[in-house]
């Protein structure tokens, strides 16, 4: 009931800047409208920090022929819908034209929308403080090896608008629930630090996060060094894999970049980019997953794509602006950033990039190993890494050595050094095991052959 | 929006907050415009303006802190907007053992207007673009480019603070950031070149010597030139020279983070506790201030009303302070240092860096190099990312050997990494020359709150020890 009248305001809201638009001559328009409740509880050793309130804003976009410009506000008053108007048509009429801008689409029949949980919509933050309480609870071990915990827990719910003066007035809402928790340890001088999360469309169950999030960090005590530079076989958890392969495909999907040159992928289409074994599709209709719309940021129906079929690239991701740039549609892969959405422009994501499980777990991938390098966690400097070259290098600092098929002990911080598209070449293993993950990307464990790995 | 009617606001929600019960209410107003060009081979790719205004509450209860925040200014939307700050707080104030307490303060009535010769404002579209035009048509001079950015980026506006203590403080952000991207084919892959500048100034400093699009644009072209012949960073511990950039966002993401007093109150820091001691080398002196001689980002106060100064942390190597708001300034007995920030009136202002950097030493960049004789040059940064446990991680995106005491051959990308004490404690020299600078195409993250411009930057510094991982 709340998400219906919710979605009944935004949409009249669209309706509403469209008709300004109309009023002001305005001959093209496009409305991107958002609202959404952020209830957010946070907690380390005594200290809390809250935020309960509601984001809303609207993101404007007016072409003056093929000039287009971009102007956005906070909140839903009418004057500041006019001045914004008002601003992107100053802009658009300001600026060069974009030969290649060939408008704003004119309909769209909403896809599939996830799960929407009421019983987000409708907890009170004195629950909200309960979850946060078991989580305290569960970190309030009697343990010196244990530092300190940062636990965390929160609500979404809300949704956004898209309208056009081309005919387009579309909306899609969404539910979500999550909790994080880290934790730092320390033993004989030596710190560690680990992270456990949960998020999901429904109400989620966050008991046991603490305790793996603290059990995690104590694990990793007692690191030893790994001596030397070596090439190893790397193992990813399918955390790690999905933070790897999201960084890749991000990128290198990116229809955009493509017809920009800028992409390192851009030659690549139907050719061979990962082994035979490696299957990929892009999916935006999974009801379950926190990232599934009925529409994506232009209104465009989201649906599925095909992207790597055994190994050989079979489509880059478009949204409305590039696609028909590059020859084809927007495959619905319009996305705005976060925190604000309503303040971005439309750019170009994955919806939900989902690997094809393969045979063996991570265990079974351990096990088929003389020598190889564990990884775990977050490492650093994934997101810093070349794309253009994609080369990377970065620091695992939840690295574990891998000998005679066994996790033999933890590693000091190690840097692992490869390029991003080569390692898809040089995977070894997919793994079984696939986890559901707020990534782009979802991965099993992944054995990759290859990277430099020092210490 | 007219100041007296936003202030005459604050303090209506501030009234209504101790109405409701609240022991304390700061009421924070954002009244921000920031503007961005992106102009992507030679095309105007993105034009735009975006107005953020809102109003944030925090309200204290039983030294228990709740936050909440609208866009709409009228006055039962605030009313709303407390109770909803109230709520949360009472909610949560059983879990605490920490409360959220000031010492007394007198009351601030301040108006600082930051005046520039030419303001971003009062300049056109058609100048900023002629800008990046001039920019890239420099970078394409020096590279066979195949792909160019240019990208500009200004944020100005006004800021209201009142709170409890019936103080009224205004003040008036504003910044630039311009940047020229270079990309170039080689055989195998890309080569990627950059240059920018950032600051809290007007448009006047772009007639500064190397500050021009000119020569912006030369130096982007240039450097992705040189990246088309880079060769592989050579893997494993090196000595280095590490430029002033990349030495700023060392100082910010290690040292900077770590020193925030949320982390330290905690005990969550691995330099909780520590003051007093010698942490790091003689030469390492690091300071967080406000408004700072060398440029970076002008911030004459935090979201708690405080007057920002200068923070010393770090002294000749010895930890001398953290970064404080004012309840874990309270709680720690010690002064408040003007870090309680917020990226904007949706988030509760949480410690956070100001401008960051290392003091600058005598050295000049020739008796630098010398200094390190055999080792990398590491100049440009495309950023980096550092734990609670202390481990680091820096991408160096320009540098070069240096061999026999000379910079020789570009290298390709490469990452330094390490615990940032040690790095502290390896390091055996500090340039003169400073370059401190401030961004709108990225900023500072933490808690969810990204990207809040802060300033960054440094001298050069020879580090004896750090690792490298390249090939």
């Amino acid at each position: 009931m709340v998400l219906e009248k919710l979605r009944s305001e935004i949409l009249e809201v669209a309706d509403l800047a469209l008709k300004y638009a109309k009023d002001m001559s305005i001959q093209t328009a496009e409305a991107y409208i958002i609202k959404n409740s952020l209830t957010e509880v946070k907690y380390s050793k005594g200290k809390t920090e809250c935020r309960d309130g509601m984001l809303q804003g609207i993101g404007i976009r007016v072409a003056e022929g093929k000039k287009v410009g971009f102007a956005t506000c906070a909140g839903f008053a009418h004057d500041s819908i006019k001045s914004t108007l008002a601003n992107a048509h100053k802009i658009a009429k300001n600026r060069p034209e974009d030969p290649r801008f060939s408008g704003f689409i004119s309909d769209s029949k909403p896809g599939k929308e996830g799960i929407l949980d009421t019983n987000i919509t409708e907890l009170d933050t004195e629950t909200l403080v309960g979850h946060l309480a078991s989580l305290v609870k569960e970190a309030d071990i009697d343990d010196q090896r244990l530092v300190g915990a940062d636990i965390e827990v929160g609500t979404q719910w809300g949704g956004f608008a898209v309208a056009t003066t081309e005919g387009c007035l579309v909306s899609s809402l969404n539910t979500a629930h999550y909790g994080t928790v880290y934790s730092v340890a320390m033993g004989q001088g030596e710190r560690s630090t680990a992270f456990d999360f949960k998020v999901g469309r429904t109400i989620q169950d966050l008991s046991g996060l603490g305790s793996n999030a603290i059990n995690k960090a104590f694990k990793h005590l007692g690191s030893k060094p790994l001596g030397k530079s070596l090439k190893l076989p790397t193992i990813w958890e399918p955390l790690t894999a999905s933070m790897l392969l999201s960084t890749t495909f991000q990128v290198g999907l990116n229809g955009g970049t493509v017809v920009e040159k800028q992409n390192p992928l851009m030659h690549k289409l139907n050719e061979q980019i990962a082994t035979k074994d490696f299957q990929l599709n892009d999916d935006g209709t999974i009801p379950t997953k926190i990232s599934s719309e009925a529409i994506d940021a232009e209104g465009t129906t989201i649906g599925k794509t095909e992207i790597v079929k055994d190994g050989v690239l079979k489509s880059f991701l478009f949204d409305n602006f590039y696609g028909p740039i590059f020859g084809t549609k927007s495959t619905g892969n319009a996305q705005r950033n976060e925190p604000t959405r309503y303040e971005n422009m439309p750019a170009i994501s994955p919806n939900k990039l989902v690997l094809q499980p393969g045979t063996k777990n991570k265990d079974e991938q351990i096990a088929a190993y003389d020598k190889a390098i564990f990884i775990e966690g977050f490492p650093m400097g994934m997101g810093h890494s070349n794309m253009i070259t994609g080369d990377f290098s970065i620091t695992a600092t939840n690295a574990y050595l891998v000998e005679k098929g066994e996790i033999v002990h933890p590693l000091k911080p190690v840097s692992i050094a490869g390029n991003f598209f080569e390692s898809l070449m040089k995977i070894q293993h997919i793994g079984s095991d696939p986890v559901d993950l707020p990534f782009p990307l979802e991965s099993s464990t992944l054995t990759i052959d290859g990277h430099t790995v020092s210490s | 929006m007219e100041k007296d009617y936003v202030l005459d606001l604050l303090h209506k929600a501030v009234d209504h907050g101790h109405k409701l019960g609240a022991d304390f209410v700061e009421a924070r107003y954002d009244d921000l415009t920031l503007t961005t060009i992106n102009y992507t081979n030679e095309q105007v790719k993105e034009s735009s303006t975006k107005q953020r205004r809102g109003i944030g509450i925090m309200t204290c209860i039983n030294g228990s802190p709740g936050y909440s925040f609208t866009p709409i200014l009228e006055t039962d939307a605030l009313k709303e907007t407390t109770k909803r700050a109230l709520g949360i707080a009472k909610s949560t104030e059983s879990l605490l053992t920490f409360k959220h307490k000031y010492s007394d303060r007198p009351i601030i009535k301040d108006s600082i207007e930051h005046k520039v010769k030419i303001h971003p404002m009062d300049v056109e579209f058609e100048e900023k673009l002629d800008m990046l035009k001039r920019g890239v048509a420099c970078a394409k001079e020096q590279v066979d480019a195949q792909s160019t950015i240019g990208l500009w980026g200004e944020l100005w506006g006004n800021k209201l603070f009142v709170n409890s203590e019936q103080s009224e403080i205004y003040w008036t952000p504003l910044l630039f950031d311009m940047r020229i991207v270079a990309i170039a084919m080689t055989e195998t892959t890309q080569a990627r070149g950059s240059d920018g500048v950032g600051q809290s100034q007007g448009m006047e400093y772009f007639k500064l010597k190397g500050k021009d699009p000119e020569t912006i644009g030369t130096n982007a072209g240039k450097y992705c030139n040189e990246q088309t012949k880079a060769v592989a960073a050579p893997g494993g511990k090196q000595k280095a020279l590490v430029g002033p950039r990349m030495a700023g966002v060392l100082a910010h993401e290690s040292f900077g983070h770590l020193s925030e007093s949320d982390f330290v109150i905690t005990g969550m820091s691995p330099i909780s506790d520590r003051v007093g001691e010698q942490l790091g080398s003689e030469h390492a002196t690091i300071i967080d201030e406000g408004i700072s001689e060398y440029g970076g980002f002008f911030l004459p106060y935090d979201d708690q009303g405080t007057k920002t100064g200068k923070t010393v942390l770090m002294d000749k190597g010895m930890l001398v302070g953290y970064l404080h708001d004012r309840s874990t300034a309270n709680k720690m007995n010690t002064e408040t240092t003007g870090n309680s920030r917020a990226i904007t009136f949706m988030y509760p202002s949480i410690p956070r860096m100001k401008n960051t950097y290392f003091k600058p030493g005598n050295l000049s960049i020739e008796e630098s190099v010398e200094m390190v004789g055999d080792g990398i040059y590491a100049v440009g940064t495309s950023g980096g990312q550092a734990g609670l446990d202390g481990a680091f991680l820096f991408k160096c995106s320009r540098g070069y050997l240096i061999e026999n005491n000379e910079i020789t051959t570009p290298i390709k990308d490469a990452a330094l990494s390490g615990q940032i004490l040690d790095f502290i404690s390896q390091i055996s020299g500090v340039g003169k020359e400073m370059d401190l600078f401030t961004s709108y195409f990225g900023g500072c993250g933490k808690g969810g709150q990204y990207p809040l411009p802060v300033g960054l930057g440094g001298p050069s510094i020879v580090v004896d020890e750090v690792l490298v991982g390249g090939e």
